[in-house]
């Protein structure tokens, strides 16, 4: 297992080399991985698909360029995420899209057939709504892109306490409008 | 508790399928075609199409900003090398720098499986001062006395919680132990020092508990410590004031490039020291005020303490993968102390 292990960061710190170096196919490997864990954070950022997609879109030529910067292969992905999170933050603060605070309207088609499930969906999408895109952002990375407090501060720019005390704040929050006692 | 764990537990459940329905097919080949050929490294990010005068006349905006901070930044450093008293010499050296491999307060771990507290200094293996009795216990919140001779550190355990007071020679020989008990179930206790050296205070229910050496609980007296310096509303951006209170430093990030900012109180003289790697947290000025320590998150479980001069171009590896009690628990202001040693 831990010859495994190492392979797979070797593997990782190959990729990263090679892109860096300006391999298109080593670049699209790290695409092939990623896009999509950054685009499901987005979208709970942004709460609309399209702004999700444009928010990582925006965030890959970015990643090219920084690439280089990354010092640990092995963060590459919190890296890339906080990349695309922040994307997304900037981009709902730009444009402050009224579809972002109306979700109702255009959610995506959800899986849930249940008519009290698909409920439960629309008051969480209009719960998350009704905050603001940091916390969005706070919630994405923790719950959904699985980051640790110290992923967190180091994306948030906080320490890892003050952020846990603020995604305390925030679960008490929503835990009372999902009215969930 | 429960209720909330479980409601987190939900939460986590309905995001993740709330964010899987932004799956879609992508194509990887046609974005990193799009992305390399549109955006090579050396060329200006997407500027290529734009009239030729406005990247022009931004580049000059840039550079003329660009010179101003520089010499900006020249001036502060001289001032802040020429206008700042000179220190005494050898009025104050640096001693024993004691950790706890946990973050002071329940609230700021995750996990309960004890935590210890170590003396260490550079060049010198760490040293096991307070153990976790199988992790039983929790030692945290370790302080320094003023005068160097005594450390304070709070326990939160089976027994109860404790008060510990050790007297510290500089050779970093303990040379007596005082426990003194604090009563009620309450939260850990972390002990601030009084200037004199003499009564210690912790925080009880929000109040300031001052307790002398002998376990008394006298009334308090100017130079006690006050609930702004237990630190509870602290965040990572706030500046550290030097122990001459001549200077502050802060840590600073933009993008992946973490950097110290030094500046006086008032902010005026700041100059900025960029760092190899980005801390989680800068615990502790050195006695002298000539140093910072920092701390750098190297595996997700470790971490490394490194000592970083404010100026010179001093930095040292204090401690190296010191192993946390949990991915989410780390020490940071509170945790860490410094010892002076007064001649």
């Amino acid at each position: 297992m831990a010859t495994l292990t190492g392979q797979m960061e070797q593997n990782l710190a190959g990729t990263v080399a090679l892109a860096v170096a300006g391999d298109e196919a080593a670049f699209a490997r790290i695409i092939r991985a990623h896009h999509d864990d950054m685009t499901r954070v987005c979208f709970v950022i942004c709460g609309d698909l399209d702004v999700a997609d444009e928010a990582v879109q925006a965030a890959w030529p970015i990643v090219w360029r920084k690439l280089g910067s990354l010092r640990d292969p092995a963060r590459l992905r919190p890296w890339l995420v906080s990349v695309a999170a922040n994307e997304a933050r900037q981009l709902i603060r730009r444009r402050r899209r009224r579809s972002v605070v109306e979700l109702a309207v255009g959610e995506p088609a959800t899986s849930s057939v249940d008519p009290a499930a698909r409920m439960a969906d629309l008051d969480l999408a209009n719960a998350l709504a009704r905050l603001d895109p940091d916390d969005r952002a706070l919630l994405a990375l923790r719950y959904v892109a699985g980051f640790d407090s110290t992923e967190l501060a180091r994306a948030t720019g906080r320490s890892p306490s003050g952020t846990r005390a603020r995604l305390a704040r925030l679960l008490d929050r929503l835990r009372s409008e999902l009215r969930d006692d | 508790m429960t209720d909330r764990l479980d409601f987190e537990t939900r939460l986590e459940e309905r995001l993740r399928a709330r964010a899987a329905l932004a799956s879609r097919p992508f194509d990887a080949a046609g974005i990193a075609r799009q992305v390399v050929a549109g955006h090579g490294r050396r060329r200006g990010f997407g500027r290529l199409e734009w009239p030729s005068t406005r990247p022009a006349l931004g580049r000059l905006v840039v550079a003329l900003l660009l010179a101003i901070a520089l010499l900006g930044a020249i001036a502060g450093i001289g001032a802040l090398l020429l206008e700042r008293p000179p220190l005494p010499p050898a009025a104050v050296s640096n001693g024993w720098i004691a950790y706890s491999t946990d973050g002071r307060t329940p609230g700021s771990t995750d996990t309960t499986i004890g935590s210890d507290i170590y003396l260490v200094r550079e060049g010198v293996k760490p040293r096991l001062i307070a153990g976790r009795d199988g992790g039983k216990i929790r030692n945290v919140c370790p302080a320094f006395s003023p005068d160097g001779h005594r450390l304070a550190y709070g326990i939160d355990g089976g027994a109860g919680r404790v008060l510990v007071v050790l007297g510290v020679d500089p050779d970093a020989v303990i040379t007596d132990t005082v426990r003194i008990p604090v009563p009620g179930p309450g939260s850990t206790v972390c002990p601030r020092w009084a200037s004199d050296s003499q009564r210690v205070a912790h925080l009880d229910r929000g109040i300031v508990v001052v307790r002398g050496l002998d376990g008394s609980t006298p009334a308090g007296v100017a130079g006690d410590p006050q609930v702004a310096d237990f630190g509870l509303e602290r965040e990572f951006p706030d500046p550290l004031l030097s122990p001459g209170r001549d200077l502050i430093a802060r840590l600073s990030s933009s993008g992946n490039d973490c950097q110290i900012v030094v500046a006086r109180p008032d902010g005026t003289a700041a100059h900025v020291i960029p760092l190899s790697f980005c801390p989680f947290a800068m615990p502790a000025w050195s006695p002298d005020g000539r140093q910072v320590l920092l701390l750098e998150d190297v595996s997700g479980r470790d971490f490394t303490m490194h000592a970083i001069g404010v100026d010179s171009p001093l930095e040292v590896t204090i401690v190296s993968m010191v192993r946390t009690n949990g991915p989410r628990s780390w020490p940071g202001w509170g945790d860490v102390t410094w010892q002076p040693v007064y001649r």
